[in-house]
């Protein structure tokens, strides 16, 4: 349980962005995780990988209480979850900067449609391949590819609207293999 | 409408981003097309700000400690419901039981007690009776073994065997 708490905390928290609200969900998917194994019921039989299926879980988890809220789009929250992301040795400056970096993606990501933000969330954060991401939401892979592409298209585009952005990738590279 | 073929070379961009293609390098036709490598640039871009800043989330430590807390009850009821189960299995079975040997019980207070086909169990008697006409077979014996046999072990004999006293009669025989 404790190899998968990452990849899923991390699906839930891209989703719902509330640290709190994300435990809470987190442990409720783990309980309805244990619930599962003890009885053996519409669960996990050692055919499939387990991630998946906890992911799934943990999905209809979240996304039962996004629509119980009736709410789409979920609110930002003013809890400072990239706050708690540990900043490394870097200096003050460097530290602020990438703090407000963060913070900025955190509202582009909040910002895209819930189908784009969960496969993103669920590749960058859960590292799930497309083929599961595309099992675990139901469509063919060529969708979850495509969700994927439009979410950081739109997360390009955020970023070139987005005031003093720093270009830190040239445009044009020699080799792209 | 975009050309199927056009999207299929976008989504394999996508796969290729993520290292989920099986050649590491982008084939050389989706190099020499402008529009798919500007793409790919693009795509290549975001991605590595995401990888760079967003960094992989993990739960408070205690979470884990927190779900065995919640789950602490339900396994507790867990344990006692089997718990009663057997305790009224265990009622029920000895109110059987009691029932049916009483039953038993009265049915052999009911019956003659000799015409039961079961072999009768003897034990031994501490009676002074039985003692002392036990004393008497084993001196018999003791004199048949030696053939000293006279008329007061005959007489006892008599008294152990036809149940009379030395010197009467019974009125039967007479």
């Amino acid at each position: 349980m404790e190899r998968h708490q990452d990849p899923v905390f991390g699906y839930v928290l891209g989703m719902v962005q509330d640290r709190d609200l994300a435990h809470d969900l987190f442990q409720d998917t783990f309980v309805r995780v244990i619930d599962a194994l003890q009885r053996r019921r519409g669960g996990y039989v050692q055919q499939g990988r387990f991630l998946p299926w906890v992911m799934r879980i943990a999905r209809n988890a979240t996304l039962d209480h996004i629509r119980s809220r009736g709410r789409r789009q979920t609110q930002i929250a003013d809890d400072g979850y990239w706050d708690n992301i540990p900043s490394g040795t870097l200096s003050p400056d460097h530290i602020l900067e990438a703090r407000e970096e963060r913070a900025w993606l955190q509202r582009s990501i909040a910002r895209l449609p819930e189908e784009q933000r969960e496969v993103l969330t669920l590749r960058q954060d859960s590292e799930l391949t497309f083929r599961e991401i595309a099992e675990l939401t139901d469509v063919s892979i060529n969708t979850a590819l495509g969700r994927m592409r439009y979410a950081l298209l739109n997360l390009r585009r955020m970023a070139g609207k987005r005031p003093h952005t720093k270009k830190k990738t040239p445009r044009k590279v020699a080799s792209v293999a | 409408m975009t050309d199927p073929r056009v999207m299929k070379k976008r989504y394999r961009l996508i796969q290729h981003l993520y290292g989920e293609t099986e050649q590491s390098d982008l084939p050389q036709n989706m190099l020499n097309d402008e529009k798919l490598r500007a793409e790919y640039l693009e795509l290549r871009e975001i991605k590595g700000m995401l990888d760079r800043l967003q960094e992989h989330a993990s739960p408070d430590r205690d979470i884990l400690d927190r779900i065995v807390q919640s789950l602490r009850p339900r396994r507790r009821r867990a344990v006692i419901r089997p718990l009663v189960w057997s305790m009224s299995m265990s009622t029920a079975a000895a109110i059987i039981g009691f029932v049916v040997i009483a039953d038993n019980l009265r049915t052999e207070v009911d019956e003659p007690p000799m015409q039961s086909s079961a072999p009768v169990e003897i034990s031994w008697d501490e009676g002074g009776s039985v003692v002392d006409i036990h004393s008497r077979i084993e001196l018999l014996n003791a004199r048949s073994h030696t053939g000293l046999w006279d008329d007061e072990d005959i007489l006892s004999m008599d008294s152990v065997v036809l149940g009379v006293q030395p010197g009467l009669e019974a009125a039967s025989t007479r």
